[in-house]
């Protein structure tokens, strides 16, 4: 056993004797200028924390706010409205529905065939 | 009834939750006049160890208990105090030693919150050396106190050769009310002794 673990060991019992004693024992030691320390010290602390935990959390509220909103549409016509009135959002969202490949242009013949195919289906099974 | 401590892993079942930041702060607001006397006496029995003012190892241990430090609610809330206080004295002298030297003021140690804690076992030589120097010159203080009594020296000198109970008895020759005596007479001359802290 090294002096520390030697020290720890008589901490214990230092310790012990302190928690073993009776109330009227403690506070025959205990002034009361102790008990207004030992407050004031546990007021500043928790205080401390609290000021660190609003610290935080004004930071991560600043962040927050920082951050792009969602916007909840509810309907075609609102969607449409906001499509007419930001270009830049109507492109995303045309970009984003086709999960960022080419443009629409570089579609658009192909699109046309395939409309062009199922309008002469349609006309095939109205003759049917 | 002890609290955790970093070279000590707290016992507590894995089941066991900890407590909030809330429930601690509640917790010691609820601690009685009583309970807040004993924390007093205890921090003046642990700060020397640490080199440091029995107010500063309170006010550091609250600090922690109410930011950073977890404990299990298996342990109440005066072994959290104590605990935490025990975790801060065992490391904050070689810290200070250091920081000291680094220029830096703060005494960082690791949370026990959970994660990993970073690696605490890089101890120079020189830290070393002046802990085991510090550490030898407080049980010096020690047995200076109780060198005119030659029971509290027996005891003394069993706990530091590790041995408890029965064996506790029969080094002082005595039974288990006298053993519980010689404690007690033990702690009290050591808080008359050392009325700013003693040095353990």
């Amino acid at each position: 056993m090294d002096d520390k673990e030697k020290l720890e060991r008589l901490q214990d019992v230092v310790v012990e004797e302190f928690l073993a004693m009776s109330p009227e024992e403690v506070m025959e030691f205990t002034t009361p200028e102790d008990l207004e320390s030992v407050k004031s010290n546990l007021a500043a602390a928790i205080a401390e924390a609290g000021r660190a935990r609003l610290a935080r959390a004004k930071v991560a509220a600043a962040a927050d706010a920082r951050r792009p909103r969602l916007v909840a549409l509810t309907g075609g016509a609102e969607l449409r409205l906001v499509r007419a009135n930001d270009a830049v959002f109507d492109k995303k969202l045309t970009l984003a529905a086709r999960k960022g490949s080419a443009s629409y242009e570089a579609d658009q013949t192909g699109i046309e065939e395939d409309l062009d195919e199922l309008r002469r289906w349609d006309e095939d099974g109205d003759l049917a | 009834m002890i609290a955790e401590d970093e070279d000590r892993e707290p016992d507590k079942a894995p089941t066991a939750r900890n407590y909030t930041v809330d429930e601690v702060i509640a917790g010691l607001l609820a601690l009685s006049d009583v309970d807040l006397g004993r924390l007093e006496g205890i921090s003046k029995g642990l700060a020397r160890t640490a080199d440091m003012e029995p107010r500063d190892l309170l006010h550091e241990a609250f600090h922690r208990m109410v930011t950073r430090r977890t404990c299990s609610i298996d342990v109440d809330i005066m072994g959290f105090v104590i605990g935490t206080m025990q975790s801060i004295a065992s490391t904050a002298y070689r810290r200070r030693k250091r920081d000291v030297e680094e220029g830096t003021t703060s005494i960082p140690i690791a949370a026990n919150d959970g994660g990993f804690d970073l690696a605490d076992d890089a101890v120079s030589p020189e830290d070393e050396a002046l802990s085991r120097i510090f550490y030898a010159q407080c049980l010096d203080r020690i047995e200076a106190v109780i060198a005119d009594d030659e029971e509290l020296q027996l005891l003394v000198m069993g706990l530091c050769d590790g041995l408890l109970g029965k064996k506790l008895e029969e080094a002082l020759d005595t039974d288990t009310k006298g053993l519980a005596a010689a404690r007690k007479r033990l702690a009290n001359r050591l808080r008359r002794a050392f009325p700013d802290g003693a040095p353990l």
